[in-house]
């Protein structure tokens, strides 16, 4: 036999229509037919049920979902971090920058007391190579002179042609 | 089967235009939710999106063990309670304790008189003020069932509590709602 307390738990379900266990709905249904308390009660779960239910859709605001996208797309930046490739990627130029940088301090002038400008010749090969890195009015053409070892500049007193 | 799975699985690789999809059938629902949970609060919009927000985050660690619909409600509790408990520490510091005459208001009654507004707002606000009107256990697993519609298995997941639980806490929340909803009309 089904005591209130017991009947209470079947009542939600039994109020929404859900089917319960053969052997609970007949229990269920014995008790509320000799329980006034009981059927009052179930009809007052359907009644609240109901106005619950009736309650009117979510109207969301015009601003909603630009808002949202705003926010999303700031969590795509955030989460691209954690793409170790696409930032290893943007960043190497930097990285190796900061990399001579700092086999420039750790070999150059504090240790041995050279300029920049004769550390980078240590390292490049020949000062001529060198200079061009520091030559602030180097050219493509000198550049192409310094590589084949030629002086192209007219020979003094040369006639220039005319 | 889960009905959301195929754009889940989607979105999890980072293709935004199915989360899109995923927040255009979840939106009202979410944010119907945080506005039940939140006595009507302008901030449910606010709450809406940051349940979505972190749905993004956690999408790639989301293994499908429940339905998504069932992952986003949990989501939304956990957003809804740390709103909660904002709320109550800066009410502690901010403002002074209710008065006992505004504690025993009739939350139907509380409702402001805007009759120049349509009947479905009212209406939806006094749902969401009687339904603020109990405990948040109860409040929380009644919305879950006769607001959002979820089934009786899928609330205990959500709630990580058993299902017997369920039944009773939406039996005593329908018991405490009868008498501050009576008032309002039920709809053919």
């Amino acid at each position: 036999m089904l005591t209130c307390a017991d009947a209470t738990r079947l009542m939600a379900r039994r109020a929404d229509g859900d089917r319960l266990a053969v052997d609970e709905e007949a229990r269920l249904d014995t008790h509320l037919a000799g329980c006034a308390g009981c059927r009052d009660a179930l009809a007052g779960q359907r009644a609240v049920a109901d106005r619950l239910r009736s309650r009117p859709p979510e109207r969301l605001s015009p601003g909603f979902h630009a808002a949202l996208a705003k926010r999303l797309d700031g969590e795509a930046g955030l989460l691209g971090l954690a793409d170790w490739r696409a930032w290893t990627i943007r960043v190497a130029p930097a990285a190796a920058a900061l990399v001579l940088a700092a086999l420039y301090a750790a070999s150059g002038p504090a240790s041995s007391a050279i300029s920049l400008e004769e550390w980078a010749v240590i390292n490049a090969g020949t000062a001529s190579e060198a200079s061009l890195l520091w030559n602030a009015e180097v050219t493509p053409d000198s550049v192409l002179q310094e590589m084949l070892g030629v002086d192209t500049a007219p020979a003094e007193g040369q006639d220039d042609g005319r | 089967m889960d009905p959301d799975r195929r754009l889940v699985d989607a979105a999890a690789a980072g293709d935004r235009d199915a989360f899109d999809e995923l927040v255009r059938r979840h939106q009202g629902a979410i944010a119907g939710l945080a506005r039940s949970l939140t006595a009507g609060s302008a901030d449910a919009e606010d709450i809406a999106q940051e349940v979505f927000v972190r749905a993004w985050r956690g999408l790639r660690g989301f293994r499908g063990d429940s339905a998504f619909r069932t992952w986003l409600h949990q989501i939304a509790i956990n957003v809804v309670r740390s709103h909660h408990g904002r709320l109550a520490r800066l009410r502690r510091y901010l403002v002074a304790p209710a008065t006992d005459d505004e504690e025993g208001m009739d939350p139907i009654e509380a409702a402001p008189d805007r009759l120049d507004m349509e009947e479905g707002v009212l209406r939806r606000d006094a749902i969401d003020k009687a339904l603020a009107a109990l405990p948040d256990d109860l409040r929380v697993a009644v919305v879950l069932r006769d607001v959002q519609g979820l089934e009786y298995r899928e609330i205990a997941d959500v709630l990580g509590i058993p299902l017997g639980t369920v039944e009773s806490r939406i039996f005593r929340g329908r018991q405490r709602l009868r008498p501050l909803l009576e008032p309002l009309r039920a709809k053919p």
